[in-house]
């Protein structure tokens, strides 16, 4: 692998601008309290922050929202064992003996240890997207129209069923998200498609107004129900003392679980729709399988700790490489963020690591720095953060209510798509409620137009012959092989997750 | 309502939304109506499957004499924001966006249960300043004034 000179002196030079590096301390501060604050999340944050980054250079932005994403996840945890009140869900395995250790009266270690963890399983992740990002965008070269029409489907079939319970509500929640992306005048023929005479559907509707109904506006009415239970007092934060670091012999007994949970968090992160709670359970039960005293796994283990913090902060840089190679996102949060690269006139593919390679690795890299800045943060903040997680959701709604509209007012300067955001905020709140997938019905959102085009594209190409066209294209095969085994892969993750906690219980 | 399972409900409606939209799309030429038709009679196939689904799951329970589970059992709070939403957002062409932000932000610390005014106070005056100083400055959005300006 040569390195390119120049590109790395734009890299650095990008970096060094003092807009990226206020957006990176913002990114990392946000992100750790939006991911402490229960009930706020990273996908929440990213969604009501796209607006705001609108009038920023693409990179200044993206290291924005990446750095919220990672810090987010490690924001989660803080809480998850100081007051066993995780943050996200990827810190669900973080409290089972990070808590533990607190009332042990090793509250600090723990926040030292899940912090160090974190940002070493962040780092590995970063490293893992740098190395095999770039070869897996050339892959994209090969692609023609059959192949963005099957890159599609196999994008909204995995993150379809494996983001809910049920599969067919998963899949059914990314074809309804494929016809909102019809709504509006047809590329190809100028036909309007299901716009009912209003003329403001004309260009299709808006896919931020509708992201921050689906994240936000649903979020605050989900938290409406449970009125009054969400304030936290910081009087609940135990006396935090002794020592921050784990010692040598501790470290030593680390070393292969924090390697191990790396993989593993990588891995889980590139498979779209499987994101940080997977990869946390997996990597703990993981740890406690080859622990010499796995009995001692629930009681404040270190090991458990590690496992968990390390997997789930590898699956933020593993959950980019499909993003930024093929647009798959690997999770809920970088579905948002795909948003994010289109607003920023940014088409993830090859062309993202030639044409664009200055932005990209500045991103890259960006994410790389804000995973230091957020151990260097954490260490020095994680007490102050649980105080500031105690802020009650009544003071947050009216703001995430009002960020809301301004940003998706912002989009067009219309009010137009302010009532979109509100009606996708009710779709929101009702399909949550009854097990569909928000994050698949974005997905499509994006992917529809792409999906549309190849398979009309493939439609003349195929000459009558549609099947067979398909089966005669190498690449096409793969990605059906692929979407065989999206489609069957959630039974086996579901399968290793239900044997994870099984084995838990059991102990 | 309380004897049947939600995914018959779901499914139902789900089937009757894409029939009818499918009924528009056979409307259009041929060309524009090819995407719309494919995804519509898969999302048909899939409302079915969620419709027998629910049909097995309210049989079973029925069979064992397990009530259904009340998913709705806590939505006063969700559609008081829901309409207040609606009203704020009528406001906005009415009142100006700030003037109504300000009515709609103590609505919901009220009814999410801020007492303190100090609190509010804080909150109306950093929320406004942050918006109008990233959207009006910087961004240099008009954001609507309603019809008092």
């Amino acid at each position: 692998m040569t390195i390119d000179t120049a590109l790395l002196l734009s890299v650095f030079a990008q970096l060094a601008s003092p807009d990226v590096l206020l957006m990176l301390c913002v990114g990392v501060l946000g992100g750790i309290f939006l991911g402490a604050l229960p009930g706020l999340s990273a996908t929440m944050g990213i969604a009501l922050l796209i607006p705001v980054t609108f009038g920023m250079q693409p990179v200044a932005a993206l290291v924005l929202l990446s750095a919220i994403y990672a810090a987010a996840v490690y924001g989660g945890s803080i809480t998850a064992i100081l007051i066993h009140t995780p943050g996200t869900p990827a810190s669900a395995a973080t409290a089972m003996d990070g808590y533990q250790m607190t009332l042990r009266g090793q509250g600090l270690k723990a926040l030292g240890t899940s912090t160090l963890c974190s940002v070493i399983g962040g780092m590995v992740s970063v490293v893992a997207l740098l190395l095999l990002a770039p070869p897996l965008a050339q892959i994209s070269l090969r692609f023609s129209a059959p192949e963005y029409f099957l890159i599609a489907v196999f994008g909204l079939t995995i993150i379809g069923s494996l983001s809910s319970g049920a599969m067919a509500k998963g899949l059914s929640a990314g074809l309804l998200g494929l016809l909102i992306s019809l709504v509006g005048v047809d590329v190809m023929t100028a036909y309007p498609r299901f716009t009912f005479g209003v003329a403001e559907l004309e260009n299709g509707i808006s896919l931020i107004p509708a992201m921050i109904g689906l994240f936000s506006i649903s979020q605050v009415m989900i938290q409406a129900e449970k009125l009054h239970n969400a304030k936290l007092h910081s009087s609940d934060v135990p006396k935090l003392e002794g020592s921050l670091f784990p010692s040598r012999a501790e470290w030593r007994k680390l070393r292969g679980t924090i390697s191990r949970s790396s993989i593993i968090g990588v891995l889980v992160g590139c498979l779209p729709g499987a994101g940080g709670d997977v990869a946390s359970w997996v990597a703990y039960n993981e740890a406690k399988r080859n622990a010499k005293n796995p009995d001692d796994f629930g009681k404040g283990e270190i090991e458990g700790l590690a496992a968990a913090e390390t997997s789930n902060n590898a699956v933020t840089g593993g959950a980019m490489i499909p993003l930024l190679t093929l647009g798959i996102p690997g999770s809920a949060a970088t579905a948002v963020m795909l948003g994010g690269l289109y607003i920023h006139g940014l088409q993830p593919g090859h062309e993202l690591f030639t044409v664009n390679a200055h932005i990209v690795y500045a991103i890259i890299v960006g994410l790389l720095l804000a995973n230091m800045l957020m151990g260097i943060v954490g260490l020095a903040l994680a007490k102050q953060v649980v105080k500031v997680a105690s802020v009650p959701f009544a003071i947050l709604a009216p703001i995430i209510v009002v960020l809301s509209v301004v940003g998706s007012y912002t989009i067009n300067n219309s009010m137009f798509d302010v009532y979109v955001m509100t009606a996708f905020g009710l779709l929101g709140y009702l399909m949550r409620k009854t097990g569909f997938s928000t994050a698949a019905i974005v997905l499509a959102m994006i992917l529809g137009a792409m999906a549309e085009l190849g398979f009309r594209q493939s439609l003349v190409m195929s000459k009558g012959n549609l099947l067979g066209y398909y089966f005669d294209r190498p690449f096409s095969l793969l990605i059906m092989g692929l979407i065989l085994l999206a489609l069957l892969s959630p039974l086996l993750l579901r399968w290793k997750r239900k044997r994870a906690l099984r084995v838990l219980q059991s102990s | 309502m309380k004897a049947i399972h939600l995914d018959l409900v779901i499914g139902a409606i789900m089937l009757m939304f894409s029939a009818v939209f499918y009924s528009l799309s056979v409307q259009m030429p041929s060309d524009p109506a090819v995407f719309p038709k494919l995804i519509l009679a898969t999302l048909m196939a899939f409302s079915a499957y969620i419709l027998v689904n629910g049909i097995s799951k309210t049989w079973t329970a029925k069979k064992q004499g397990v009530a259904q589970e009340r998913v709705f059992k806590q939505v006063r709070g969700p559609i008081v924001t829901f309409v207040a939403l609606c009203v704020y957002v009528i406001l906005i062409d009415v009142l100006g966006f700030f003037v109504s932000s300000t009515l709609a932000a103590v609505f919901f610390m009220r009814y999410f249960g801020v007492s303190s005014y100090l609190q509010m106070l804080l909150v109306l005056i950093i929320m406004n300043s942050f918006i109008y100083m990233l959207f009006v400055w910087q961004l240099r959005i008009s954001l609507p004034t309603g019809l008092l300006l």
